[in-house]
């Protein structure tokens, strides 16, 4: 109620009224037929006022508008935006995040790309046993929708070992073949017998 | 394993047929790499897809019972009925009608005359 009393005590100096002066004093004690105090009094009677409900509700939205538009700022004279270029952006605007009320599918489909489907099996012809010895790879048929960073995830999943490069070709019957270095720390041969190619 | 039937791991929890699966396809690579037992590649291939099975089964009816009387539940949980079937008027909004309509039912029903011989 405070700060609704102060503008009452502005606007009513700005109107000059005795009358709301007189309800300021109402307001702060409930309904009961009032006085006005001492200071207030222009007349010299000491009249005492009954003041309506509907008097008070009126005086106190007179009131509240009159804060609202020493607040707002008068709309009639609003100050034009200026524009210094001929061309109109379109300005940035809000943008809600999803917030969906149910999942489209209720299960996210699987990964048909694991690593037990990428490689398929390791090779065993001369020239693979060729490169265990001689070269330190391993040479693996491999998936064909499989990528060099997948397979080396897969042969480090698998075979527990580290890859330094994986070269790739695709096979004229359609497979794919993967040469896989092993780093210098993992023996081929080793792993190749772990594994069972040998 | 040689063979695993859907039947055998039904009551089995989602660790175990984690399990179960790493296992099967573990022996399917030692088999792959022998170039053998194409029989026993074939049981393997089949018992992998029973483990599958069972899990996608599994988690299916558990959503489905998580989402029983929800209004809005994900789309293949809804009824796949046809396109235009579900396009169509439900029942209840079908048999909607106006008062005035209701109410001329009522005071002029169809009636039914038989003839006296």
């Amino acid at each position: 109620m405070g700060p609704k009393k102060d503008t009452k005590e502005t606007s009513a100096t700005a109107k000059k009224k005795d009358t709301t002066a007189a309800t300021t004093t109402a307001t702060a004690s409930a309904k009961k037929p009032t006085k006005p105090t001492s200071s207030t009094t222009a007349s010299g009677k000491d009249a005492t006022k009954v003041v309506t409900k509907d008097r008070k509700e009126k005086v106190q939205t007179k009131a509240l508008k009159a804060k609202q538009r020493v607040v707002r700022g008068n709309q009639l004279t609003r100050k034009r935006k200026i524009r210094t270029k001929p061309r109109f952006r379109r300005p940035f605007t809000l943008r809600l995040q999803r917030q969906p009320k149910y999942p489209r599918r209720s299960v996210p489909k699987r990964n048909r790309l694991d690593h037990f489907a990428i490689i398929k099996y390791p090779l065993t012809t001369e020239s693979a046993m060729k490169k265990i010895e001689d070269n330190n790879t391993l040479v693996f048929i491999v998936n064909i929708r499989a990528n060099k960073p997948l397979i080396k995830q897969a042969v480090k999943k698998m075979y527990d070992v580290d890859a330094e490069k994986v070269n790739t070709l695709i096979r004229p019957d359609g497979e794919k073949k993967a040469y896989v270095r092993l780093k210098a720390d993992h023996d081929a041969l080793d792993v190749a017998n772990r594994i069972g190619i040998i | 394993m040689a063979h695993v039937t859907c039947c055998q791991i039904r009551e089995k929890s989602s660790n175990e047929l984690e399990n179960i699966l790493n296992n099967l396809h573990e022996e399917l690579n030692t088999l792959k790499i022998q170039r053998q037992n194409f029989n026993k590649i074939e049981n393997i291939r089949k018992s992998i897809s029973h483990v599958h099975i069972v899990q996608n089964q599994t988690t299916k009816d558990n959503l489905r019972e998580f989402y029983h009387g929800e209004k809005y539940k994900p789309k293949d949980l809804r009824p796949k009925q046809t396109r235009a079937m579900r396009r169509l008027l439900t029942p209840k909004e079908e048999s909607i009608s106006l008062t005035k309509t209701q109410k001329k039912k009522l005071a002029f029903p169809k009636r039914t005359y038989s003839v006296k011989d």
